[in-house]
């Protein structure tokens, strides 16, 4: 009965990330650790299975609008691949408390971003780096193409790098740590950030998720359930969401994540107990 | 071809793999819960236990559900490796030996990553 209702709840996360963009860990996981008082490494490591369900399956459509930089993507998965091992390395030797204070201010952090208003970003001048490795490329506009290059390529990686980390420490996407890389240092415009983000978080994901499942921290009993729900709500979330007014959700979805936060950092602050 | 539109026919292969793999999943999920299962009160405290100690309790104890789930999951962990590792190979196929170097250095780091998991 309680994998059913696990289920469900990930049948919601689910839908409720692919109406707002968000990945389903940053549901699952509070859902898992405070609802059900599930161990959070067990609920980190069936977030991440579930990360990688969600972004596999939705690769082609990125690709399909031709959004999606695959050269660059190919490039920063160096970053966030590298960062998802020393991420790993770091879960192992922490304590419960300071994942779930890590895990709250994260979602804080969200919930500002989710309120911050996105310009977009544009330059024509390639770091070196990019120039050399061809990584400026075109995306359409109204049906005409505009070509953007690609700045700050060191930076960035470093930047992946760091959100690898937080992905296999928290079992997120780090979707928006990504996003803000690519847009904020290396000036690719939101759509193209967004989609090579969305891209490659199913490559980060795998990382951590393959050694979470050797070590043994991924169950059967709690990453089934949670993986069906999420692939089986985000299908229907994608369909619908042109249809709802994602505005509003979005404003009661932040209220939501800051109570979880705050939740989340007592539960930190109380040694994860 | 342009390589983006090779790696589409690499993305769809992903949606089929992510399917199948979805469907092993529930498959063994069904079983698991039809033959009692674990409660999740089991996961309440960490208890380190090693995959290849779980399928031997699986295996020992006849919980088929189990084994199945976890094929399903080593599936659905390996569908992104099977991606890097096709576009390492588009790369190569398209002369672009340098990008081939890299997606290549990314799946071996993934293969690394997996292996971590024993050594840890």
């Amino acid at each position: 009965m309680d994998s059913l209702i696990i289920m469900f709840i990930s049948v919601f996360a689910g839908f409720l990330g692919a109406i707002l963009g968000l990945g389903g860990g940053i549901i699952v996981v509070p859902a898992l650790t405070l609802f059900f008082g599930i161990d959070i490494r067990y609920a980190i490591a069936a977030s991440l299975i579930s990360i990688i369900a969600t972004s596999s399956g939705a690769a082609a459509s990125f690709l399909k609008d031709h959004l999606t930089n695959l050269r660059l993507a190919v490039v920063l998965e160096v970053g966030t691949v590298l960062g998802a091992i020393i991420g790993f390395i770091i879960t192992v030797k922490i304590e419960n408390g300071p994942l779930f204070i890590l895990f709250g201010s994260f979602l804080l952090f969200s919930s500002y971003n989710m309120f911050k208003r996105k310009g977009d970003s544009h330059t024509d001048q390639n770091h070196p780096w990019s120039e050399s490795l061809n990584l400026h490329s075109s995306y359409p506009v109204n049906g005409q193409l505009v070509h953007y290059s690609v700045a700050g390529l060191p930076l960035g990686i470093f930047i992946m790098t760091m959100a690898g980390v937080l992905s296999a420490l928290l079992g997120i996407g780090s979707g928006i740590f990504k996003i803000m890389a690519m847009d904020g240092v290396m000036k690719l415009p939101m759509k193209v950030s967004s989609a090579t983000s969305n891209f490659m978080i199913g490559v980060t994901a795998s990382a951590s998720a393959g050694a979470y499942l050797l070590r043994g921290d991924i169950r059967a009993e709690i990453a089934c359930p949670v993986a069906v729900g999420i692939i089986v709500g985000s299908y229907f979330g994608a369909k619908v969401m042109p249809k709802l007014p994602t505005q509003i959700i979005r404003k009661c979805f932040i209220v939501v994540m800051l109570v979880v936060a705050t939740q989340m950092i007592y539960k930190g602050l109380n040694h994860g107990n | 071809m342009v390589i983006e539109d090779l790696e589409l026919k690499i993305a769809k292969i992903l949606r089929i793999g992510i399917l199948i793999s979805g469907i092993v999943m529930l498959v063994g999920w069904i079983l698991n819960a039809a033959s009692g299962g674990s409660s999740l009160s089991t996961f309440k405290d960490y208890d380190h236990l090693e995959l290849s100690a779980q399928l031997l309790i699986a295996y020992k104890n006849h919980q088929w559900g189990i084994l199945i789930s976890f094929f399903g999951l080593t599936l659905l962990v390996l569908l992104p490796l099977l991606r890097v590792f096709l576009t390492a190979i588009l790369f190569f196929v398209q002369k672009e030996i340098r990008m081939g170097f890299i997606a290549t250095f990314v799946f071996l780091s993934l293969i690394t990553s997996f292996f971590l998991g024993v050594k840890l």
